[in-house]
């Protein structure tokens, strides 16, 4: 088998199709097939509403595989699009291309309203009101028939025209759809692979380290949308243009079903998922042709059987076989090779936002209750600058919380802290964040589905500008950034030793090793001050050893480090300042020294002495 | 505004909105069990009706021995859906769960479609068809059968679960199943209880709404999305507030299709909907943050 | 009674308890002390079903339940008082208990006799029995847990922390009562962080330090031992 895979042959192909350029090749080949085989044939139509789903599903790919968001509103931006410019166009005699760009705006619009209203619901809740979304569009177009034709229909719209041409044959709607599918992939491979893509895929499985690395996620959600609006929109303006009279039953709900079968089929967070799905989908009933009536029923059995066997879907299995077994054959590590063309320093200072003397970090009488539990209570201390500061205490002390004080993801009931002089009372997680205080967290949470480098590089976002334009259509400058960017998210993974991984996926990395990419990726957002909840939990002794050595390091460069440790060998031997807490409050401050020599400390530790007899 | 009128609508509404309770009870039942929304929870409502239509025409049986064996076969149903297709994913994210209830609900969809076909169906109403008269409103007796549906499965659900020690063990179970499990309370069997009573209610009223309004094979899809807007307005996760939800969505939908139009009428719910979760994210009447 | 050897268990990619091997006997007072995250809870899950272990085997009364699940272990008479109570807070306190005779199944009789020993030792959740769980005290919340662990008749009783975050006068009352639960020849495996109560209570101890049994022993040797406070304190300890 091996023998074959590693034919001459097999490798030059293997090396084509990991070459950036790869996919368009092959998605114009595909596209010529149909053409050749068919012709002008009346099947041609399907292909056409093929390119045109795929369009949608796509987009549908973006939303929810990369966006992790169960958005099922879709369809309505779809039919939007398909009905703005169709009645403009039909009623008023607005000209097509116009009412193309009116339907964009518009539904850009509905995208941001939208957003915005369901930014605070959770999952199911979010769900069904972004399913009502569709409903209610539909329904609207449905309940005015003067405006729209209502259920019957609208008629009246004109073909297109242009340079005395008249698009009308299913050919030429083919080849107009397939441009357009060309242009939508294009983008959407752009999009993912930019600061935006990384950002939304990182928000997706962890919105709480997204928002740890300085990412305001309700902006991003709501972009999201406006830019999945856009090819919906789009994507329903074609459809209506093949259609000439639509209803809307051709955007109900069960149209949406369709497309999220689609997508599942196809494999979700690939792309061209969409191009499989849709053509499987809509192949199926051609092929069993006299079989009308069991299209419903095998469809739903499809999706089942998918999600039971094959969560990837086909393309999503395909690219998993094509990562771990074909494309190692032929790549070579490009991040190194980047890394010894331009060797970034890796010896980089933190305290360059921060300079002055004095602490760092003060708090001042932090409380906070949970129900009938004060958990932090009175607290108060302060973590000098390019110092390590650890707290200690027993289970249920308050330590984490206070971690979640000073990172404002929850808010005090009373206290404050002062951050280099400012007050962090009226901050946000992420504004935190970017003014320079990080944190990591008891179990790390890196973005499972991204690469170690790809994590690191969500790190940098705030240092980066590239927006949305520049992700769907990246010029020059912001191809530079991106590669600038990975060189520096290098530069960190071998700041902590971990750049052999670079290429691996976060969740396939060792247990120890996802605690020190954590800390890269925290490092990438060039703090001053780095919280550290349980950096040693779960390693073993020569991977402690090898934190420590970090942790000193990264103060000796300037970095303020407070930490939350069970570990006291690692916290005696690293530690300037250790703070104890038991219930909520301080019970000591001081040198590990003083800390080991402390009554209060040891009956925290060891109970108090009790008249238990043992019988 | 003419009060006959406005009576004659009221019912009207209470009477959608007793159906959409129930469905609405159905889906929180088995969402507080699992955390499952079961988008093929309307598909019971149909099977409910066509598998008692199929025995009152074909079988001959009786009405009520037709129901009886309806409801049984549903809920037989419903608990080897739950084995066979939801328990594998069921920790996986919501909405590859809420893929693949949509996928069964299209799938039981497509089955119905083929063995009963694509017209509407309907039933013989249960005690004729002569109205009664409330307050100058004109009611059929069959909105009588369907309140007292709608009313008896209200207290009879409540009954269980505050009065038995299987429903009670079914909240421990929906509350922390941890710990459910650590008094010895066999979790999985809890889960199958609760979708063969979703499926039961479920199939309940589907048959009791079948003589009103008939019923085809995209009718259970159509009724569960009311239900479940009505849940979730109300709040998924309480049983009052479900039932509240419910009511208020089947009123006010009765009274826009009459006062404002009726083309639009399935757009109301979820414009309610979407209002109401933008006030209240979790729901009128929800008691803790969704999940 | 509980036989344990060579226990290992993880949480996905991490192993948190490596190598455990542990006994308890009738009628004895078995405590696991260390400090935090040292796996002491995840001993008790992986004990009482929760957490299957990934590796060694967990004998109770010489069957092997390393592969039973909870509900079923609860039957074989191990009741598990979990960390941070667990009760169910909309449930009423009387609910509560009559679920945790729910293993035993439904005779009326034995459970009335159960819940009447239950409020015997508890007075204050009969005054309490109607009000909903979630609206008790900590230190009431507790001694609900452990009746409702009571009422499966467990020859072996399962503590996880009952001192957590509870108040120190609470907390005495807490193992007052427990010691009073030997007395009536329950056998316990208590998991606490507050090593000196803990230990002057049990007959034997086992200190826990990253998922390592480091040293054994009878309770008032260890209470002596530098040892242990050197697993909670660190190495370069002065005294």
């Amino acid at each position: 088998m091996s023998g074959v895979l590693d034919s001459a042959i097999v490798l030059g192909i293997i090396r084509f199709l990991a070459g950036r350029h790869a996919w368009m090749v092959l998605f114009l080949v595909a596209a010529v097939i149909p053409m050749v085989l068919l012709g002008n044939s009346y099947l041609m139509s399907s292909f056409a509403i093929i390119a045109i789903f795929s369009i949608v599903v796509l987009s549908l790919d973006l939303v929810m595989g990369y966006g992790g968001l169960p958005n099922f509103g879709v369809n309505g931006f779809f039919a939007l699009g398909a009905y703005v410019m169709g009645v403009l166009a039909a009623k008023l005699g607005i000209p097509l291309a116009l009412g193309a760009g009116i339907a964009v705006l518009l539904n850009l619009g509905v995208a941001f309203l939208i957003g915005v209203a369901t930014l605070r619901m959770k999952h199911y809740y979010f769900a069904v009101a972004s399913l009502g979304l569709g409903v209610i569009v539909v329904q609207v177009i449905g309940g005015l028939p003067d405006q729209t034709g209502g259920w019957s229909g609208l008629t009246g719209i004109p073909k297109v025209s242009a340079l005395g041409y008249t698009l009308s044959s299913d050919l030429a709607f083919y080849v107009v759809s397939c441009a357009a599918l060309f242009i939508s992939l294009a983008a959407g491979r752009n999009l993912v692979g930019s600061r935006f893509g990384r950002a939304i895929q990182a928000i997706s499985t962890d919105e709480l380290a997204t928002e740890a690395v300085g990412i305001f996620v309700a902006e991003h959600k709501v972009k999201l949308f406006m830019v999945t609006s856009v090819f919906g929109s789009l994507a329903g303006s074609l459809y209506v243009l093949f259609l000439r009279v639509p209803t809307p039953a051709n955007f109900d709900v069960p149209v949406l079903v369709e497309m999220t079968l689609m997508l599942f089929l196809g494999g979700q967070r690939t792309l061209w998922g969409a191009i499989i799905g849709s053509g499987v989908m809509r192949l199926l009933p051609e092929v069993m042709g006299g079989f009308h009536d069991f299209t419903t029923a095998l469809q739903g059995l499809t999706l089942i059987l998918i999600l039971l066997f094959l969560p990837k879907g086909l393309a999503g299995k395909a690219e998993e076989v094509w990562k771990d077994r074909l494309r190692p054959r032929v790549v070579v590590d490009r991040y190194a090779s980047a890394q010894a063309r331009n060797g970034h320093d890796a010896s980089q200072r933190f305290d360059g936002r921060t300079p002055g003397e004095g602490p760092l970090l003060e708090a001042t009488g932090l409380s906070k209750r949970f129900g009938g539990v004060q958990a932090v209570s009175e607290l108060t201390f302060s973590v000098p600058r390019r110092k390590i500061k650890a707290i200690i205490g027993p289970n249920g002390a308050g330590k984490t919380t206070a971690f979640n004080l000073l990172t404002k993801v929850i808010t005090p009931d009373d206290g404050y802290a002062c951050f280099n002089g400012i007050s962090l009372k009226a901050y946000k997680p992420h504004e935190v964040s970017r003014m320079g205080i990080v944190r990591t967290f008891q179990t790390p949470r890196l973005f499972s589905t991204m690469s170690a480098l790809e994590n690191v590089k969500v790190g940098l976002h705030t240092h980066l500008k590239a927006g949305i334009i520049n992700a769907l259509v990246p010029l020059a400058a912001t191809r530079r950034e991106e590669h600038d960017a990975e060189e520096r998210a290098y530069a960190l993974l071998e700041l902590t030793g971990i750049a052999p991984r670079a290429a691996t996926i976060a969740d396939k990395l060792p247990f120890g090793e996802r605690r020190l990419l954590e800390i890269a990726r925290g490092l990438a957002v060039q703090p001053s001050l780095i919280l550290l909840d349980e950096p040693a939990a779960g390693l073993n002794e020569t991977e402690k050893d090898r934190l420590s050595e970090l942790l000193l390091r990264l103060r000796d460069a300037g970095l303020t480090l407070l930490l939350v440790e069970h570990d006291m060998r690692v916290v005696m031997n690293i530690a300037d300042e250790v703070l104890v807490m038991n219930y909520g409050q301080k019970i000591a401050d001081g040198t590990p020294a003083e800390i080991q020599r402390n009554d209060a400390v040891l009956k925290a530790y060891l109970g108090e002495d009790t008249v238990y007899a043992a019988n | 505004m003419d009060v006959a009128l406005a009576m004659q609508v009221l019912f009207g509404g209470l009477t959608t909105g007793g159906i959409y309770a129930m469905i609405a009870l159905g889906f929180t039942l088995v969402y507080r069990s699992t955390t499952v929304l079961n988008f093929a929870h309307g598909e019971f409502a149909m099977m409910g009706a066509f598998l008692t239509i199929t025995g009152v025409t074909a079988l001959k049986l009786p009405v009520l021995a037709a129901f009886l064996l309806a409801v049984a076969v549903t809920a037989v149903v419903g608990v080897l859906f739950e084995r066979l297709a939801v328990r594998p994913v069921r920790t996986q994210a919501p909405f590859v769960v809420i893929l693949l209830t949509l996928g069964a609900s299209t799938l039981f969809r497509g089955v119905a479609m083929i063995i009963w076909g694509k017209d509407p169906l309907t039933l013989a109403p249960f005690s004729g068809s002569t109205s009664i008269f409330v307050a100058g409103a004109a009611i059929q007796p069959q909105v009588l059968w369907v309140l007292g549906g709608a009313i008896g499965t209200v207290i009879g659900l409540s009954l269980f679960l505050n009065k038995t020690t299987y429903g009670k063990a079914l909240r421990a179970c929906s509350e922390n199943a941890n710990a459910a499990s650590l008094v010895g309370i066999n979790v999985s069997t809890m889960v199958l209880i609760s979708f063969a009573i979703s499926a039961g209610i479920g199939a309940l009223a589907g048959v009791l709404i079948t003589p009103i309004t008939a019923m085809e094979f995209n009718g259970g899809f159509a009724l569960a999305m009311k239900g479940l807007t009505g849940a979730i307005i109300g709040g998924l996760d309480r049983v009052s507030g479900v039932i509240f939800g419910a009511l208020a969505l089947g009123i006010i939908e009765a009274f826009s299709s009459v006062y404002i139009s009726s083309l639009m009428k399935e757009a109301v719910a979820f414009v309610v909907l979407i209002l109401v979760l933008m006030v209240w994210p979790n729901g009128v009447l929800a008691r803790k943050a969704s999940r | 009674m509980l036989q344990i050897d060579r226990l290992e268990v993880a949480y996905g990619a991490l192993t948190v308890l490596r190598d455990i091997s542990l006994t308890v006997n009738n009628g004895e007072i078995v405590t696991v002390i260390g400090a935090n995250g040292a796996g002491k809870s995840t001993l008790l899950k992986s004990i009482s079903g929760l957490l299957p272990p990934s590796g060694g085997t967990i004998q109770f009364d010489g069957k092997e339940i390393a592969r039973t699940p909870p509900h079923q272990i609860v039957k074989l008479g191990v009741s598990q008082v979990p960390e941070g109570r667990q009760l169910f807070a909309e449930l009423s306190v009387l609910d509560n208990l009559e679920l945790g005779a729910f293993s035993r199944g439904g005779n009326a009789a034995e459970n009335a006799k159960e819940l009447a020993h239950v409020y015997d030792l508890f007075p204050i959740l009969r005054e309490r029995s109607v009000q909903m769980a979630g609206t008790l005290s900590g230190g009431e919340q507790q001694m609900l847990a452990i009746g409702r662990a009571l009422m499966a008749r467990p020859k072996l009783l399962l503590l996880d922390e009952p001192s957590l975050g509870l108040a120190p006068m609470v907390v005495r009352s807490i193992f007052e009562i427990i010691m009073q639960l030997k007395a009536s020849d329950l056998a316990i495996l208590l998991v606490e962080q507050n090593a000196r109560a803990a230990l002057s209570m049990a007959d034997r101890a086992y200190v826990l330090e990253t998922g390592r049994v480091v040293s054994q022993g009878l309770g008032k040797d260890l209470l002596a031992d530098p040892q242990v406070q050197r697993s909670y304190l660190g190495e370069s300890i002065a005294h």
